[in-house]
């Protein structure tokens, strides 16, 4: 009996850390809100033209090299590289690295811009394996192409850094749909800076359920299949939310490795891009990590436009396989640059940042699935457990689905991206859902990608791709 | 147990969503008012764009256009901007800005002192597109409010530097934020040659960055008679004034004489050396040659790059560059050799 006592009050105790745990994190999102609320309705109906057009044709406009590691892609290349052809920037080259592809990504994209082989000299700035050629297109002589032999997507990118021939370059993922204006958006805090910000990201949007045609976005829509939705306002929330607050104070440590743009020289000095599941944010820490250490004041920026559209997994398996995959490459940032966690020499990233991504980030959806369970546990004890459970559950809700909702009034109230009132009352009311099946679900997974960790499990796990436009 | 806490969760999460649904079927409701504003806009525009348009061009005003509702002004802003962005005529742009100057007046008065800054934004760009001069105390008003924001503040020095303001020059000089060089490049893009000169003639009290972006703005406005004060600042202490220098000379395609350029090749700011080869590939004398084919070694991509793209445009040039691709020891000069020779003179990068 004692013992029953006991074991009932551990799990009391527990229940109460995991409900401190989330109060504490709602009031850490209530912050993040309150921040992006006044930026983005700031800027609402801001005319879409007039801040870009004279960096146009202005010689002090940066020139950039932009990026695209392939893996066999095969079905959506194409079409990203024509979305990049057709981009509004007056100086940029595209370098495509097929990263040892074994389907035909390296023959369709051969076939469809004529390219032929070069001896383009390639500046050793940083190693890879070793590159079997450089190709250039006839038709498009800003179009090269690297055929190299595998080694991962970070290895692509700094094969495509030595070759490229401009100070700032892009990395933007194989099954991207970029706007038109996207360089523009994201260059503009660099060049408005002269140079005090070494890197800029844009921010990213679900292509599902869009309508595409060549690489370009014509008309905004949501995918039918809840799985597919249920991402669109997880995108919102972490975007729109998430880091909006994070750059507004020199926070941010993801610049998402489908669009981002760097400043060459800082890249290189921080080594290039690492050989870890997640280098697009192992990348950023190391720069925060390098402008703290040379102690200079650099920023990285965060623009809230929508300016690049991926494809999100359609099907729980690789849904699965990405989640697990994003927390591992998590646990490697955080674990490469654990002597930054509480470390006051780094200032806010430090202090702030890195205990962020490590305590709310990555040991979060412990502290959830931990909670998801004392809730089950309690529900079947009956009497005063019952009531704890639904406590808890009351605040998964909270923490859960009224910030998503929040998120898509707020993506209605300042950016207004769907242009179907449909679309914004199914985004709505899912989100309020969120909490009884997606959220555990991605608790789940993640804690899955710690097991991973735990079993020194390495390898991208394989997705299916369709290929997002038409 | 949990009673009292379960209320009060339960009464927080009813109110959240209480009030988010709220917020939610107003933003829906907005959506659908907004959407048919936008459905009116586009509908004046269909039908006012061909008396515009005639009214712009001809000086033809039917009556329709004489006191428009705030929809069909709002239809007309955006109409103009469309013909402004197609049509660089002078006579169409004193008519574009008589039109905005007599019909915009207050619509532009309200949006500048509208608490939402995108709002105050868009009235500034529209002021600059159509040449709003008659708003100029109303800018005044706005750049002296203490609320101010840096964005803001270009956009006005931006109309001014348009306008050729009086008192421009000060407030560049001495800006409520700090302005970076691209900022000012901007400003000095706009300005009049009398402007432009009047700052020249103060040049040596200039802030460093503003100093360094007047320079190569001598570049940009291509002011082939600034070549000599160009020359002049090679005598600079500050390297980089030196580099902007140079860089604004090839710019201008002023010609420094062969001894000057050979110095400058062996500079050891290795911004110098390219800049010097940059000159040497308008002067293309064989004088340069030996220089350059050292410079195909040297330790700075950019530099042993240029190096060779300028060898490949002298007389002699593709024979020199294959016989480095053959002979020459170093691996580097060898490899970009044959780079250049394989891109020909016509390639830039």
């Amino acid at each position: 009996m004692i013992n029953d006592i006991d074991w009932g009050l551990s799990l009391i105790y527990v229940g109460w850390f995991v409900f401190a745990f989330m109060l504490l994190v709602i009031t850490f999102y209530t912050v993040l809100l309150i921040i992006s609320l006044s930026q983005l309705r700031n800027s609402y109906q801001l005319d879409d033209w007039e801040p870009y057009e004279e960096l146009l044709d202005f010689s002090q406009t940066k020139p950039v090299s932009i990026l695209v590691p392939v893996y066999n892609e095969s079905s959506g290349i194409i079409a990203t590289v024509r979305s990049l052809l057709s981009t509004q920037y007056p100086e940029y080259e595209i370098i495509v690295i097929n990263d040892g592809s074994t389907d035909d990504s390296l023959e369709k994209l051969i076939d469809s811009f004529q390219l032929v082989k070069t001896n383009r000299v390639i500046r050793q700035q940083l190693e890879t394996e070793e590159i079997k050629g450089v190709y250039q297109s006839n038709i498009f002589k800003q179009l090269l192409v690297i055929d190299k032999e595998n080694e991962g997507k970070s290895g692509a990118l700094n094969a495509g850094i030595n070759l490229s021939s401009y100070p700032y370059f892009c990395s933007i993922d194989g099954d991207s749909v970029i706007e038109r204006n996207a360089f523009l958006k994201v260059m503009k805090p660099i060049i408005e800076s002269d140079g005090d910000v070494i890197a800029s990201g844009g921010s990213i949007r679900i292509a599902n359920g869009c309508d595409i045609e060549s690489g370009e976005i014509v008309k905004v829509g949501l995918s039918r299949r809840p799985l597919v939705i249920m991402q669109v306002v997880e995108y919102l929330r972490a975007f729109l939310m998430g880091r909006i607050g994070l750059s507004r104070h020199n926070l941010l440590l993801i610049v998402s490795g489908a669009f981002g743009v760097f400043s060459k020289s800082w890249v290189i000095e921080a080594g290039g891009y690492n050989k870890t599941v997640g280098e697009d944010m192992e990348l950023v820490v190391r720069l925060h990590r390098l402008i703290r250490e040379k102690k200079v004041d650099k920023k990285i920026v965060f623009v809230p436009d929508p300016v690049c559209w991926t494809e999100a997994p359609e099907s729980m398996k690789d849904l699965r396989i990405q989640r697990k995959r994003w927390h591992r490459g998590l646990f490697e940032s955080l674990w490469l640059h654990k002597k930054l966690i509480f470390n006051p020499k780094y200032g806010s990233i430090g202090l702030a940042s890195m205990p962020y991504f490590l305590i709310i980030e990555f040991l979060g959806p412990v502290v959830e699935l931990i909670g998801y369970l004392v809730m089950i546990i309690s529900m079947f004890l009956g009497g005063v457990f019952v009531e704890f459970s639904i406590l808890l559950f009351l605040m998964a809700v909270l923490y859960g689905s009224i910030f998503s909702m929040a998120a898509v009034l707020l993506e209605e109230w300042s950016v207004q991206k769907f242009p179907k009132v449909t679309d914004i009352i199914k985004l709505f009311f899912f989100s309020l859902t969120e909490t009884l099946w997606f959220r555990p679900l991605t608790v789940l997974w993640r804690c899955e990608g710690i097991i991973d960790v735990i079993l020194r499990r390495r390898g991208w796990g394989k997705m299916s791709r369709k290929g997002v436009s038409k | 147990m949990f009673h009292g806490e379960i209320l009060f969760f339960l009464l927080i999460l009813i109110g959240l969503v209480y009030i988010l649904t709220v917020l939610f079927f107003y933003l829906i409701i907005q959506k659908a008012i907004e959407n048919s504003r936008r459905r009116k806009i586009n509908q004046y525009k269909q039908e006012y764009q061909s008396a515009l348009f005639k009214y712009i061009n001809e000086g033809i005003e039917e009556k329709d256009l004489r006191c428009p509702s705030f929809l069909q002004m709002e239809a007309f802003i955006e109409l103009l901007e469309e013909f402004i962005s197609m049509i660089s005529s002078e006579h169409f742009q004193r008519k574009t800005k008589e039109f905005a100057e007599s019909h915009f007046q207050g619509i532009m008065l309200k949006k500048l002192k509208h608490s939402r800054w995108s709002i105050r934004m868009n009235a500034l760009f529209q002021i600059e597109d159509f040449q709003m001069e008659i708003m100029t105390n109303n800018l005044n008003l706005l750049y002296k409010s203490k609320d101010l924001t840096k964005a803001e503040e270009i956009q006005i020095l931006k109309i001014y530097a348009r306008f050729d303001y009086p008192d421009l020059y000060n407030r560049m000089v001495y800006p409520k934020h700090a302005l970076t060089e691209f900022e000012y490049n901007l400003l000095f893009r706009r300005m009049s040659e009398q402007t432009f000169e009047r700052i020249y003639n103060r040049f040596s009290e200039l802030p460093q960055r503003m100093k360094y972006s007047f320079i190569e703005s001598i570049g940009t406005r291509n002011q082939q008679n600034n070549g000599r004060f160009l020359k002049g600042l090679l005598e600079d202490d500050s390297s980089e004034v030196r580099i902007r220098a140079l860089k604004a000379m090839v710019t201008i395609g002023f010609q420094l004489e062969e001894s000057e350029v050979i110095e400058y090749l062996q500079s050891d700011q290795w911004q110098e050396r390219l800049m010097a080869i940059k000159i040497c590939d308008q002067i293309r004398s064989d004088e340069f040659i030996p220089f350059l084919l050292d410079l195909l070694s040297d330790s700075t991509f950019y530099v042993r790059s240029q190096a060779a793209k300028t060898l490949l445009r002298m007389e002699n040039g593709i024979q020199i560059l294959y016989e480095v691709a053959a002979t020459n020891e170093d691996p580097f000069a060898r490899d970009m050799a044959e780079q250049w020779l394989e891109r020909g003179p016509g390639h830039d990068k």
